[in-house]
């Protein structure tokens, strides 16, 4: 039987090429749509898993695919990947797997990643600094990926009273 | 213990050197793993090739979708705005109209074919199946590669105004780098033709999205230039040919020393909203 976490990060990432095409619409003037689904689906999952080492060779495999399929960039998006797992496991240690606590964990996440990803695409002089820009697109993907955990969120929970699962899905 | 506390001490400046060293390697690794003129591998390609194909497949009903509902809403917006004023005599001049425009119409095509100049190219047209996943790239996915005899550094239209060139292939896919880009490494030469038909050279440099214009910079010449003048790639570059249009001057300010103008751009692409791209490959027979 396919696990949940799978059908989890599969459809996230595959929402992420799908709904890519709809970033011209607005959410409001200034802000676009703009999904990181795969990075909230890593962070949806990890309460589901018992054991802490298969979590991070998931977020490795799943940053490779994403490397290869999306952003042609062999390995960063795997090594910042693996990063990002070692921080939710960090923030799961010292906060409890709760609606709001997970919300939070989110949007930590979201910053983290998106602030190491332009660090190092600035220093490697792929892209010019220019902090505005920054802050505007970190401020869509937020509102966007918090969202989108809400309702994954909310399904699990509801899919959970309908069809009891294990506590390792 | 002052044995030990030695020891730690010798031990820490190892880890921090090690940690230095491996921060440097990874950079270095980066630097040359974020480049567009690196080339796919084998793994690589067929690993993208399924996953966006499989994307291409699972959206084509979204789409047909999408494209119905536009379609019902832009007839209705024809039917509101006809519906009250229809008689016979709006429905004659209107037909009259329309005939007068496609003799026009046709007459224009056939300037066109004698003095086109893209008949040196053949026009691969193709649907774009994602976009800018990760937003810094600035790059969208079509469903033409290799296959369809597109090759690395083609360059890619909509209705004659440039939009980009494509940097990744594969068997099935290409990937378009957009002109709209903050990447240092892509600089476009590009040419502003104003009224008196004289020519300034400049460079594209990066892209406003607040006002979503094209900025233009490097301009150091001292030929007038008006806004509503067009700008049109230069043909100095390996890559941009000659003659496709940009855009049109929007904005003309100094730089901060005062030496250099910097032109914001608007062009005639709405690039939040690309569906279809054209593609143009030269013709191996024209001299």
């Amino acid at each position: 039987m396919i696990k949940v976490r799978l059908i989890i990060l599969g459809l996230s990432f595959y929402l992420d090429g799908l709904l890519s095409i709809y970033q011209s619409y607005s959410l409001f003037s200034f802000l676009s749509f703009l999904p990181l689904f795969t990075i909230t689906s890593l962070v949806l999952i990890f309460p589901y898993f018992t054991k802490q080492k298969p979590y991070l060779k998931y977020c490795f495999i799943l940053g490779l695919f994403y490397d290869v399929a999306y952003t042609n960039t062999l390995l960063l998006n795997a090594v910042v990947f693996t990063l990002i797992g070692i921080l939710i496991k960090c923030l799961y240690f010292y906060l409890n797997n709760n609606f709001l606590n997970g919300i939070l964990i989110n949007i930590i996440t979201i910053i983290s990643y998106e602030t190491i990803l332009y660090l190092i695409l600035t220093i490697v002089q792929y892209l010019s600094f220019n902090l505005n820009t920054f802050i505007l697109m970190l401020i869509s993907f937020i509102i966007t990926n918090t969202i989108y955990y809400a309702i994954i969120y909310l399904t699990l929970i509801l899919l959970r009273r309908i069809l009891p699962f294990k506590s390792s899905i | 213990m002052k044995l030990n506390k030695k020891h730690n001490k010798i031990e820490f400046r190892y880890i921090l050197l090690l940690l230095i060293f491996s921060i440097v390697i990874i950079f270095t690794i980066f630097s040359f793993i974020i480049n567009d003129n690196r080339s796919l591998s084998i793994p690589e390609q067929g690993i993208k090739d399924l996953i966006v194909n499989t994307q291409n497949i699972l959206l084509k009903p979204f789409r047909y979708i999408a494209n119905e509902i536009k379609d019902y809403k832009h007839k209705q917006e024809i039917y509101k705005k006809y519906k009250n004023n229809y008689d016979n005599s709006l429905y004659d001049g209107l037909k009259k109209e329309n005939n007068e425009l496609i003799r026009e119409i046709n007459g224009l095509k056939n300037l066109l074919n004698i003095n086109n100049s893209y008949t040196e190219y053949d026009i691969v047209n193709a649907t774009v199946i994602n976009r800018n996943i990760g937003v810094w790239y600035n790059t969208l996915t079509i469903d033409k590669g290799s296959k369809d005899k597109l090759k690395k550094d083609m360059i890619a239209v909509i209705n004659q105004n440039l939009i980009g060139k494509i940097i990744k292939i594969t068997y099935t896919t290409s990937e378009i780098k957009l002109i709209t880009t903050n990447d240092l490494k892509s600089k476009i030469s590009v040419a502003v033709v104003n009224e008196n038909e004289e020519i300034t050279y400049g460079l594209i440099s990066g892209y406003n999205p607040k006002s979503k214009h094209i900025i233009i910079d490097s301009i150091i010449d001292d030929t007038t230039i008006n806004k509503g003048d067009n700008v049109i790639t230069s043909g100095l570059s390996d890559y941009y040919p000659k003659g496709i249009l940009v855009g049109q001057v929007a904005k003309i300010k100094s730089d901060e020393l005062g030496i250099a103008k910097i032109l914001e751009v608007k062009s005639n692409i709405d690039f939040n909203d690309i569906r279809f791209v054209s593609i143009l490959i030269r013709r191996e027979n024209h001299d």
